[in-house]
Parts: C-alpha cells; structure tokens; sequence
C-alpha cells in the first residue's frame, strides 16, 4: 500500500483533521521518557475502540507495524515505533465511564490520567493504589501497558494487583474483554498477561479497576541520614522486622539539590539521604508502629527524624519526591534513569556498588527509589549531544543491571524493557525462558505486527533449541 | 496399557519404587477414569525427562499434587501417566528479611507454613484454599485456588513472585523454563506466572515456586455472629465494606453449614444465618475492630455474638475449609458450585441458591466469601437423590450460571459426578477471548499431552 493511500483510509476512519503524516508532526512522536528513538510511519488519535479495531485491520492489511501510545512517559522505548508504523494515539480516550462504589470499581477509558482517577475519587473517599510519580500526565492505559509502580505498591500491590477487566482490540483487530468487575472467570489469565505487555500482545481500550477506600490515618516521616549506607540499612531493618509501611522511599543528595532547586519542599541540602516513610490504617496501634520505625532509624544512626506537621507539609515532599526525575533536568541536559530491583537484603550492598560504578566511569548518578521494594532508579546524568559519553553511560547502566542481577534480582521493576533493555534480557533469562514468552507473542500476534521489537530480544529459534542452554 | 518397553524406560527415570500401578493406585483416578501408571519424580530433571518420553510415545499426562482439586475441570479426554509430585517438597530458599520463600511444587501448604512459623519473628504464606491441610502448593497453583483472606492478602496471582515450570517441548538441553524472580517488583519481560496460575496442568506441569511471605500478625481473633434474618450479615458486610476498618475476611454461611460446625453451642431455631469476620494486626487494632463489628452485628439482630481465639478460632475456619470434603461425605454425589459476581450482586445469587435448593429439596450448603464477591454452594446428593433429580439439577445450575453471567460474573462447577459435567459445561462460555487460549494452548503443549480435555472450552 503506498503511503498516499494509507494515509486516506486512515482519514476515513478517525477523520481527516485527526491524521498527523508530516516530517515535523511525526517527530514529536519519536520518543518518550527515555533515550530511544523511531520515526513513525504516521499517526492516528482515535476516539473508540471500533476506530481503533479498523485501524488495526487497515495495518494488518497493509503489512505495516502499529502501536498505542499514551503520554509517552514511559521509560523504555514502550511507545517508540522502533519499526514505523502508525501511532495509534489515545489521549483523545478520556473518560472516567463510571464509578462504582457499590461494587468498589472504577472503569475508564485509556487516556485518563492517573491522576485525574485518583481526583474524581479522593472526594468520595476511595483512591486507586497504583501511583507512579508521573501520574499526573501518564495514563491508565499506559499504566497498564507498562505495569506501574508507585510508592503506595510497597503496601498495596503494582497495576497488575488492581486491574480486574479489561476491553482489549486483538492484534488481528477483534475486540474483546478478559476479566470484569467479578474477581474471578475461568480460562487462562489473559488480562494477567496483558498487564505489563508494553503494547505488544494488544492495545487497551477499556479498564476495570479496583478502587479502595481511603485509610483512616496517615503519618508522614521524613529521615535524615548523613550516609547513604545507613539508610538502605534502615530500609532493609524495617522490612527484615516484618513493617510494611505504605510507602518507604529513598532519595540521595544530588537528587534533593535538584528537587530544592525546583520545587522548595524543605528537604536538607546538606545531608547525603532521606527516607520518606509513611504508614496508613487504623489510628489505633499508629504511635507504636510510629515508634518502632523511629528506633530502627536511630538504631541507623539518622540524624533526624521529621513528621509532616500538616496536609501542606506532606504534599511538599511528595510534590518533590515525584518531580525527582523532572527536576534533576536542571543538573544536566540528559539522564538515563536505571530500573534495577533487587532483594530488600542487597539494597546497602547494590547501593555501595552503583556508586563504585559512576566513579569508574567519571559518571555523576543520583539516586531516588522505592527503596522498600527493592526497586532502585539510579539516574546517571550526562550529556545526551557527547557520544563517547553516551557510550560510557550505557555500559555504566548495563554493569548495574549485572550488579542487581548477580545478587538475585531484576533487570527491571516497574519501567519495563522496551527496546532499551533487550539486550539486557539475556542476563536474565535463558534461550528455553524467552522461547516462552515468545509462544505467548506468537498467540496473539502471529505476524508480529503489534508493537514489535519490544520486551522480547529476536532470536533464531530453530538453531537456538540445542544451540544455547 | 503401557508397553512393557515403555513402561521400562520410565522405571528407568524414576526408579523402581518411582512407578506404581495396579491396585496400588486406585485412588488417582479422574472422574472415573484411570491411569495407566502413576510416576512419583524425585526431581525437576526427572520430570523433564518424563515429559519428553511423553511426547516420544505420545502420553498424556496428568499432574497430581494434594489431589484435592481434581474434581475440577471436565473429564479428560484420556489419562496414560499421572505424575505425582509428593516427592518434590523441598524447601529451597526461605528469606523472610526480604519476605520471599521458593519451594518445590509438591510440598504442603501445612508444612510451609510449619517451616515458616519458626522463621525470624514468625512467618506465614497468607494463602487459606480449602483442605489447607492437604493441598500442595503447586496445587493451590495449578487451581488458582484461595480462600477467606483473599480479601485482604489476594490469591495466588497476587502472591506469586517467580516460577518454574516444565513444558511439553522437545528441547535437548531440557524443558524446564523459568519466569519472575524473588522480587517484590518485576517486569522483565511477560508475567509468565500468571499464564500458569489456574491453567490447570494444561500448560506446563509446575515444578518450583517463589512466593510473597508476610510476618505474622500481632493479635488475631474472629467475630462470629448468628442472625435472625438472612438478609442481616448482607447488610453488616456492606457496612464493613464502606467503612475504613479493615478486617481479613468476611464469611458468611447459611444454617446448613452452620449446622456441619463442631460448635459447642447448636444453632437455635431462630438462627437462618452466621458472618464470620477474621481480624488481624496490632492489638490495638484487633480490639477497635471486636468493638465496632460487635455493634454492627448487633445493630443488625445478632444475638448470638462470640468472639473466637486460638484453637477455637483455628477450628472454625479450619471446618469452614473442610465444608466441601464434609458435604461429599455426607452424599457421595453432591455437586460443588463456585459463584463470582461482582460484589454488590453477591446476596441475590445467595438468595437465589437458596430458594433453588428449597424448592427441589436438596439441602443446600453455602459459604461466601462475602468481601470478594465469591460464594460457594455445596449441594448434598446420595446417590438415589441424584438419580431422581440429575436433569432439574442441570436445569437449576444452567439457570443460576445464566442469571450469574447476566450480572458480569461467572459459575463454575467445581466437582459432580462425571455423568453431570457430560450434562453441564462445568467452566461455561468463555467468550470472544476463546480463540486466543486455544492457540497458547497449541504453541504451549503443540501434541496436546497435557491434562487433555480438562479445560474450558474443550482445551
């Protein structure tokens, strides 16, 4: 199909004004939050899942790639057509369709954002555990497609623990729905699957989530530590007690310059970490759990320990701990934001190593995580325009991954693997594993037409059977 | 019948005292139908290898753990091997300071937990599936099988980190693959876990598994409350539901299974209905929950209220665990029905289960987990009653599946007598989606070998 044409039948399903093919329209479609590029073929903002199922048989028929993009927040190359293709872009899906107390569901279209969610509902006295620090601009759909995190999902669980139905347009273009506002159906776990395919097995038109009732108290503690060390030892020390606070993020010096610099929270310039503790429930039993966290802190060795007076005070930290990654833009004109997650037990150890690595390649790393899961975001900056540098960065951001890998854990938490980290894939799994995951691909999208050259590195299958163990 | 040859070959993986037939084995059959042999590995590699004489020989094979839920799933089309993984129960990591434990899939639920409670400061895996005493972990897999304090600590697809399992594939360097890790957070690549949980051994058979594990709470104790009305634990449930306490379970249960409950006190004739309600936590918290509900319940008419603690706390919800077992013993051919709905519908369906049961007579026994939309619904039929009554009885579970699936939910049939699920679909529709399962069907177990049959839709 020529690319006049495509162009047409695309128009006659969502609309002429509603088709971006020219260079300069398309390049703001070649990224997202990482450093992956790709040019799309054209894009296409549609309005309903029908629209979205003929743009899918059109490009089936045409032999071209598609993929669905949301915010383009994500941190992997997700929603980069690595392979041109059309766009289909969903921000145009916005809407809450319902809330249902009732039942404790909340369903929406894709393009809601994150935040738009919890808005609707924090009056109604609910909200939707998932909470990345994008949640402001990302979207429903693309927290699907990416598994989100948050700091919340240390307590509560990532998406894939609140996503109970979903209306998916199928690669070849049919749609249909897996779960639903029931917690159980037979067959295989279809929407388990779908959760944290980054767009590849199907594109998301329609999501049932699960929404909980707002905890009766909040208790905010910011902590002080002059050691980095000793702060990645408290967090394992709370977890290793058997506390599951709500939320027990971490953030280093360099990092708490930056958000100073642009937001004022209050944070300490001089001290090299902080924790960022918060426990949920009952009031009742909240002062001792309160109290055994602050003993295990000082235990560390914290220099102080900080309750968030008021609402406004803990709305700073967290406006500041979630615009960490915005923030460390004024330090320098790029980073690279790693997504290694290891054991809570190797979080001191993998820490003393992240440093030993930006040292070995001259390389400034700043740290802000979620440190209770394990879940570490050292962000390397540099300097995207210098390309020895970016070599440099690379490798830097590939030993880490060894690192976390080597001590028993993952090459990724909650950013997913995209076209960034497919290489790094092979640390982690063997030729039999990604065989696998390969079957799973092939079920929905035989002709590798969706979103290709993601999550899965390509591979000889036939040669590898005996070839690789 | 096997081979002689064959049957040599597989002696020959798993050693003389790994085969076993014959009378030996009368208890693995599978609605009705028997094995050939029964293999009992001694290792994953083991079970590789009897996989892939398998599809030499073209086998089928069914996977065996505690053997609780194999009444479950329609009749397989043919049974050859069952493998048994009874042998596999090692434990092989416990790290309770980053609260994972990884095991073997054969293992007991009873002895993780065991092994668990002298960890640290005291661990548990907060899965309670019915016959917790015998199920196996990669049973509890296999079924995606869960129980009361689903509602606060999920199922297994919210519990379980990693996964290996063992596919029909024939690969020479083995085909034991694996999925997930011991982390908290992961997204490396497809969540393959959740393809297996629930797949019913039609997939893989599962050989190892790596799950969340929590401290043990503080304080435990359970509400029970007897009401007067039926409609009343509904109403409590809803309350509990909008308010923001936060308890671990929400059982409700009519007078038929109440009836089954070795309770010192007999229910009263004024007594229709019992809510169970599991707290855990801080003490503090345990005792703001025993007062709040204790007002609730009785706002709603409770009079009977008792607060249980230690062993007749773990009796009652033991004996709620045990209410299908008991209910087949009572009648050899009862029927297990398991109802999901969505929350707000859950005391129709009851409702509607009940007046069924009156209506043709046959004593009924419910229990819901009323926090998660799920019920349950143990019918008791010797074998006189179920002949008199096995086409109203297909009727009635086709009419209940019918209003079920109207709300957005879904009625399996969790075992019958294999002449019943020839009458009734035990899984239901499964919908537009159906085309998709049988083709990861195919790319997964290609020679159809594994638990052939047993699944929705005929997979």
């Amino acid at each position: 199909m020529k690319k006049r044409e495509l162009i047409r039948k695309m128009e006659s399903i969502v609309g002429r004004g509603n088709v971006l093919h020219s260079r300069t329209a398309l390049l703001v479609y070649e990224y997202d939050g990482s450093l992956q590029r790709g040019l799309p073929d054209a894009v296409a903002f549609a309005t309903s899942a029908e629209q979205i199922s003929r743009l899918v048989r059109l490009a089936n028929t045409a032999g071209i790639p598609f993929l669905p993009r949301g915010s383009g927040t994500n941190l992997s190359g997700g929603s980069v057509p690595a392979k041109g293709g059309i766009v289909i872009e969903l921000s145009r899906m916005n809407r809450i369709l319902e809330i249902d107390l009732k039942n404790q569901r909340a369903v929406a279209e894709p393009g809601v954002y994150n935040l738009t969610l919890q808005d609707a509902l924090a009056p109604l006295g609910y909200y939707y555990a998932p909470d990345p620090a994008s949640q402001k601009v990302a979207t429903l759909g693309g927290n699907v497609g990416e598994n989100s995190g948050g700091p919340l999902c240390l307590k509560y669980g990532v998406t894939t623990n609140h996503v109970l139905g979903l209306e998916v347009v199928l690669p070849d273009g049919d749609v249909v729905q897996t779960g639903g506002k029931a917690q159980e159906y037979p067959g295989y776990d279809l929407k388990g699957l779908m959760v944290g395919s980054e767009g590849t097995i199907g594109i998301v038109t329609k999501i049932t989530v699960r929404i909980m009732r707002s905890p009766e108290t909040v208790k905010t503690f910011l902590a002080i530590y002059d050691s980095v060390e000793d702060a990645g030892q408290t967090v394992s020390e709370i977890i290793a007690e058997g506390i599951i606070p709500a939320t027990l993020e971490m953030m280093d010096k360099l990092v708490m310059q930056a958000v100073e610099k642009s937001v004022h929270a209050g944070y300490p310039l001089d001290a090299e970490a902080v924790l960022i503790i918060e426990l949920d429930g009952l009031s009742d039993g909240m002062d001792r759990l309160a109290q055994r966290v602050i003993e295990i802190c000082k235990k560390n060795r914290v220099r102080a320990v900080k309750v968030a007076a008021t609402e406004i005070e803990r709305e700073k930290l967290w406006t500041g701990r979630k615009g960490a990654f915005g923030a460390v833009g004024r330090l320098a004109p790029s980073y690279m934001v790693n997504d290694g997650t290891v054991p809570r037990t190797q979080l001191p150890r993998v820490l003393k190593k992240v440093a030993e690595i930006g040292e070995k390649y001259d390389l400034p790393i700043g740290n802000v995580f979620h440190a209770g899961d394990g879940n570490l975001h050292p962000l390397i900056l540099f300097d995207e325009r210098d390309k020895d540098q970016l070599e440099l960065v690379r490798k830097a951001s590939y030993e880490i991954l060894q690192a976390c890998v080597d001590v028993g854990g993952t090459i990724s938490g909650e950013h997913g693997i995209g076209t960034e980290k497919l290489q790094a894939m092979w640390l982690l799994f063997g030729w039999k594993d990604l065989n696998a995951m390969w079957k799973v691909k092939r079920a929905f999208d035989p002709r590798n037409l969706c979103n290709p050259g993601k999550v899965l590195p390509e591979m000889e299958i036939e040669e590898s059977k005996t070839a690789h163990a | 019948m096997l081979d002689h040859s064959v049957r040599g070959k597989f002696k020959e993986i798993v050693g003389e005292a790994g085969l076993k037939e014959g009378r030996e084995i009368k208890g693995f059959s599978i609605d009705g139908l028997v094995p050939a042999v029964v293999l009992f590995p001694g290792t994953p590699e083991e079970i590789e290898r009897i996989v892939m004489l398998a599809l030499e020989e073209g086998l089928s094979i069914i996977p065996w753990g505690g053997g609780t839920q194999m009444g479950l799933g329609a009749p397989p089309r043919h049974v050859d091997l069952v493998v048994c993984l009874s042998r596999l129960d090692r434990i092989l990591d416990q790290d309770h300071e980053n609260m994972s434990f990884t095991s073997e899939a054969g293992i007991r639920l009873s002895a993780i937990q065991k092994a668990l409670r002298h960890l640290g400061q005291g661990f548990f895996l907060p899965l309670d599936p019915p016959c917790a005493e015998e199920v196996t972990l990669g049973g509890v897999v296999a079924a995606n099988a869960s129980g009361p304090s689903r509602f606060r600590h999920g199922t297994p697809r919210d519990l379980i980190l990693g996964i290996e399992v063992v596919i029909p594939e024939e690969i020479e360097t083995g085909n034991k693959i694996r999925a997930g890790g011991k982390t908290a957070k992961n997204v490396s690549g497809y969540d393959m876990s959740k393809l297996y949980i629930g797949s019913l051994g039609t997939l893989a058979i599962v050989v190892e598994v790596t799950c969340r594990i929590l401290p043990m709470p503080e304080d435990q104790a359970t509400v029970m409350a007897a009401f007067p009305r039926p409609e009343a634990p509904w109403a409590c449930t809803r309350a509990l539901l909008e308010s923001q306490l936060t308890p671990c379970s929400i059982e409700l249960y009519n007078r038929e299974t109440a009836s089954l409950l070795p309770m010192r006190v007999r229910p009263s004739a004024e007594e229709v209905a019992w809510a169970a309600v599991g707290l855990e936590g801080f003490t503090e918290g345990v005792e703001r929950h025993i007062v709040q509900i204790e007002r609730l319940v009785r706002s709603q008419g409770a009079e009977k209220i008792v607060i249980l603690r230690g062993p007749h706390e773990a009796s009652l919800w033991k004996n709620l665990g045990r209410l299908g077992l008991q209910v087949r013993d009572k009648g050899a051919r009862s029927i297990g029905l398991k109802v999901s709905v969505p929350l707000s519908m859950a005391q129709e369906i009851s409702k509607a289960i009940s007046n069924q049961g009156l209506k043709m007579n046959v004593p009924c026994y419910q229990l819901s987990h009323a926090g998660s939309g799920i019920l349950y619904a143990h019918i008791c039929l010797s074998e006189g009653i179920y002949g008199e009554k096995e086409q109203a009885l297909s009727q009635m579970v086709n009419a209940l599946r019918e209003q079920v699936e109207d709300m957005g939910g879904s009625l399996v049939i969790e075992y019958s007598p294999a002449v019943f699920k020839q009458r009734v679909d035990v899984w239901g529709e499964v919908g537009g989606v159906f085309p998709i399962m049988e083709r990861l069907k195919r790319e997964f177990d290609p020679k159809d070998i594994l638990s052939p049959g047993r699944y929705v839709g005929g997979i």
